[in-house]
């Protein structure tokens, strides 16, 4: 009697286990990774604001999927690429992760530095035509704000980015700041 | 077993935790108690110190933030056999550095236990490679209480033109990749103001 219980109870709850199908798969275009341009393991110079000197490296550049949420576990669902790139440095101890989902399912690239994020939509133009850096000229400027207005603890502000050199400028929100310096 | 070995042996039994029993605590010294009671309420951190910001060796700023702190005192958590009672009691600040990934937390505990007077420092990293850390310092001995660490009580300590009196430098014994805190400096009443990694990077209150 108790196995044909157990058996009962498999069959309603088997049912209820079983995941949505994948309805769409997104893959990443060209545009989308044209947003990020580092090459594994590329150093990248940077200086601080008082003269020191220091290379972002970039750890990794990776491709992988997400899937998309669901209300419910048996809801149909959509697979989607991410490219994920990940720099850092040991001092200062920076850790960056910049990430780039497909346009055709949300047009973002999205900038972690630390605890802070940071986005724009890669469907928007750029903020700036140029800008001048350390003696560089760049185009084509993205700025990032962080949207965190707390003035008693020092965190990256605002982020300057390119679709050809990525990271230009790293703002504190005590005005220091990391530069990039070709 | 036998039943007659069995029966023995729980007679055995009984009469060691009877005498057990029967042996009286030592009665809590009562003043040894209050001196360091007192003592180590001194080494909590003063209200008026909120987060500040940390400068390292190469001019770079952040902010060491306390998160939070927190008091628990209880007026009688143990007893001795001569009629007397002693609380304890038990405080904890919080730390996170705001760019780098790091966190600390700290314990200051009192109580008539052996080794009831004690600071624990845990340390751990936000972010790969994960580390946690925990050392425990005796405020009675002036010592370690394991081998994760050594702790060196200093009467005078300065860090960036500021001087501090009682500080607790607690170094780590093993510590294996460049960024990992190897030193934490602890000062009386304002908590940590200063810490250096593996790779001799000094971060000091500025």
């Amino acid at each position: 009697m108790n196995t044909i219980k157990i058996l009962f109870f498999i069959l309603i709850l088997f049912p209820a286990c079983q995941r949505g199908e994948e309805i769409r798969y997104i893959p990443l275009s060209a545009f989308d990774k044209s947003f990020i341009n580092y090459s594994e393991f590329e150093a990248v110079p940077f200086i601080h604001s008082n003269g020191f000197e220091f290379n972002l490296i970039v750890e990794s550049k990776t491709i992988s999927t997400r899937q998309s949420e669901t209300k419910h576990p048996r809801d149909d669902y959509t697979t989607y690429e991410v490219l994920r790139c990940k720099l850092n440095s040991v001092e200062p101890e920076l850790n960056i992760e910049i990430s780039v989902m497909p346009k055709a399912y949300e047009p973002f690239l999205r900038i972690t530095v630390g605890d802070k994020g940071f986005f724009f939509n890669t469907q928007s133009p750029p903020d700036m035509d140029s800008i001048i850096l350390n003696n560089t000229a760049y185009f084509d400027i993205f700025l990032l704000g962080s949207g965190v207005y707390d003035t008693t603890v020092i965190f990256p502000s605002g982020i300057l980015y390119t679709k050809e050199e990525g990271i230009l400028l790293i703002k504190m929100s005590n005005n220091e700041t990391f530069t990039i310096q070709k | 077993m036998k039943p007659s070995l069995f029966r023995n042996s729980i007679a055995i039994l009984l009469l060691i935790s009877l005498i057990w029993s029967c042996n009286k605590d030592e009665c809590f010294d009562i003043d040894h108690l209050d001196f360091y009671s007192e003592e180590i309420s001194k080494w909590y951190v003063n209200d008026s110190i909120e987060s500040f910001t940390i400068i390292d060796n190469n001019g770079v700023s952040q902010t060491l933030q306390i998160t939070g702190r927190d008091l628990h005192i209880t007026d009688k958590s143990t007893y001795d056999d001569c009629g007397n009672s002693y609380g304890s009691s038990y405080y904890s600040v919080s730390y996170k550095t705001s760019v780098s990934p790091i966190s600390f937390g700290v314990f200051i505990s009192g109580s008539s236990f052996e080794n009831g007077f004690t600071l624990r420092l845990n340390y751990n990293r936000r972010i790969e490679p994960i580390v946690g850390k925990e050392t425990v310092y005796n405020f009675v001995s002036r010592k370690s209480l394991d081998n994760v660490s050594e702790i060196e009580y200093l009467d005078n300590f300065s860090v960036n033109e500021y001087e501090f009196s009682d500080v607790l430098e607690i170094t780590f014994i093993n510590t294996s990749f460049e960024n990992e805190v190897k030193t934490v400096y602890f000062a009386k009443g304002y908590g940590i103001i200063k810490f250096v990694t593996q790779n001799g990077n000094e971060f000091g209150i500025k």
